[in-house]
């Protein structure tokens, strides 16, 4: 599979100026054009610095990064092109709602990019339509709950159309009805051909979603690839306290089931076929087809 | 408090009417107040409650705990308004007293009302209740990001309306905080008594400015992300609807204020 990256990491160090310990060490990674990679690892791994660093909010100690291949610079004029290119989704959205209603804080990134008033509204009632606000245009954003707040958090990144939407855990404090809704929205962004990444802790999450994953630990890549090229390193990911998601696991264990099974039928271990490597269901209906086969 | 103004602003009747005429009708019937006579004042203050009331649909108790708790300050200060310190005997010589109502007396002091400072009690009495009631009709019937949208087209510098604005954003997140670590500390046995409640107070405070400061930074970092170059520029997408027979019965009431005000003074 032909890989092409649209924002590359070259041995990217950085190191917090309160804290003596590098929050990144030497990260070399790829965010892949037009695919879902998820970023995953502990708490304090390095996945919200390196976030920052892709917005140009943070400038490397060491090491370089790449959008399209062109290096980054960090002057005003490119920074602010920049962030028109690569959205960001923190991860609470108390941080990056900052006007009074839901359409005033929509129209926000639009007002900055200069477009006139009548384009500004248009855009903010075809954003508001699309992730199903515009009942709550007129809502004071203290009214909201967390989820519809994420949503607005969204909404006003997408209004700006990057090519790029960083996504810092966005599915925490939220139940699986809002996180459903949150997938979905992600699913229309990425049909629409925008690359996401998104980092969590929740690995049946990334294992389901993503074409892509890395994996960082104590500020370091330590895996990136396919999801199940990288959750064939189990005793790696266990050694890390990761783990592999339950789908996976559960999927071995029927395997090994299966197999056992054979061996206790005809009482003859010569007569066992090995089946060759089959990859593991990503879903839950996946899993059910691979075993009524 | 705060919270209940903002969703009265924001559900009640005369929602939807043009902001820019409830500023403008609500401010210039606070200039007006502060010229007409008493007399005027009282009538402004029932016709003001007639639009929060009864056009506006504020509800009754809520708007008597508002109104209330603002004359709780002109009560605080009723004592020094009212009442007068005399020094009557001085090297046991008996000046003449004031006239007036006593209520102590003692050691050559007299502290005694005075029925002159009744009538100011009263004048200030009806400016005030006057004044407060225009005030809150601003407050309940226009929200605030709208009352940021009549002073931006007013063109107030730019900084104070970002201000306004974050202020605005910020104080629910503030109350929204502190009632979190208040319950924190109640649920570990925290505010037991008034020396606990102090302490706890003075932790509860310390926090909020730590936890407002890491808010800080990571608004400002928000603010970049979402590309700001130093101004906090957005636009409404409400519609406001104008009504002809609420401007009218403002403009009438205003020049009824007026002339009332004119024709007693020539009186």
């Amino acid at each position: 599979m032909k890989i092409n990256p649209i924002m590359r990491f070259e041995q990217v160090s950085y190191i917090y100026e309160e804290s003596k310990g590098c929050a990144l060490q030497d990260v070399s990674l790829m965010i892949p054009a037009q695919m879902r990679t998820a970023l995953i690892g502990h708490n304090g791994s390095g996945k919200s610095t390196l976030f920052l660093h892709g917005t140009g909010i943070y400038k490397p100690t060491h090491g370089q990064l790449f959008y399209k291949e062109e290096p980054y610079r960090y002057d005003r004029k490119c920074l602010r092109e920049l962030r028109q290119k690569v959205g960001l989704v923190m991860q609470d959205p108390e941080h990056q709602l900052l006007a009074a209603t839901v359409a005033e804080d929509l129209s926000y990134g639009l007002c900055n990019k200069g477009l006139t008033d009548d384009m500004t509204r248009k855009v903010v009632a075809e954003i508001a339509e699309q992730f199903g606000l515009t009942s709550l245009l007129d809502k004071p954003l203290h009214q909201l709950s967390l989820g519809q707040k994420k949503l607005v958090t969204l909404a006003g990144v997408m209004a700006l159309k990057p090519e790029v939407l960083l996504l810092d855990e966005p599915t925490a404090y939220l139940d699986r009805y809002h996180v459903d809704i949150l997938l979905d929205q992600l699913e229309a962004i990425w049909q629409q051909g925008t690359s996401i990444m998104l980092a969590t802790h929740d690995l049946d999450l990334a294992y389901g979603w993503a074409d892509w994953i890395i994996v960082m630990h104590q500020g370091r890549v330590v895996l990136q690839g396919s999801p199940d090229e990288v959750f064939q390193q189990k005793e790696l990911l266990h050694q890390m306290k990761l783990g592999v998601p339950l789908i996976y696991e559960v999927w071995e264990i029927v395997q090994n089931a299966q197999e056992t099974s054979k061996r206790g039928n005809d009482g003859d271990e010569r007569t066992v076929v090995k089946r060759g490597y089959e990859e593991p269901p990503r879903s839950i209906e996946a899993f059910q087809n691979k075993l009524a086969r | 408090m705060i919270s209940r103004i903002d969703s009265v602003a924001h559900q009640n009747a005369l929602r939807f009417l043009s902001p820019q005429f409830k500023v403008m009708f609500g401010i210039g019937m606070l200039i007006t107040v502060l010229f007409v006579t008493m007399r005027v004042q009282w009538l402004i203050f029932i016709w003001m409650s007639l639009w929060i009331l009864y056009y506006a649909k504020v509800p009754l108790r809520f708007y008597l705990y508002l109104t209330g708790a603002s004359l709780l300050f002109f009560v605080a200060s009723l004592p020094a308004l009212m009442l007068e310190i005399e020094w009557y005997k001085q090297d046991g010589l008996i000046k003449a007293v004031s006239r007036g109502w006593t209520l102590i007396d003692t050691m050559g002091y007299r502290v005694y009302f005075d029925s002159k400072n009744a009538i100011l009690v009263s004048q200030l009495l009806s400016r005030t209740l006057a004044a407060t009631v225009c005030m809150a009709f601003l407050l309940l019937t226009t929200p605030i990001h709208q009352i940021i949208q009549v002073l931006r087209k007013w063109h107030i510098p730019e900084i104070i309306l970002d201000l306004m604005m974050l202020m605005y954003r910020f104080l629910f997140i503030l109350f929204a905080t502190a009632r979190e670590v208040w319950i924190a500390q109640k649920m570990r046995g925290g505010h037991g008594n008034m020396a606990a409640r102090v302490k706890d107070t003075g932790r509860l405070v310390a926090m909020l400015f730590q936890k407002s400061m890491r808010r800080y930074q990571q608004m400002n970092i928000g603010l970049q992300c979402r590309g700001y170059d130093g101004q906090l520029r957005v636009i409404s997408m409400e519609q406001s609807m104008k009504s002809r027979r609420y401007l009218l019965e403002a403009v009438c009431g205003m020049v009824i204020a007026v002339l009332l005000t004119v024709f007693s003074l020539m009186m």
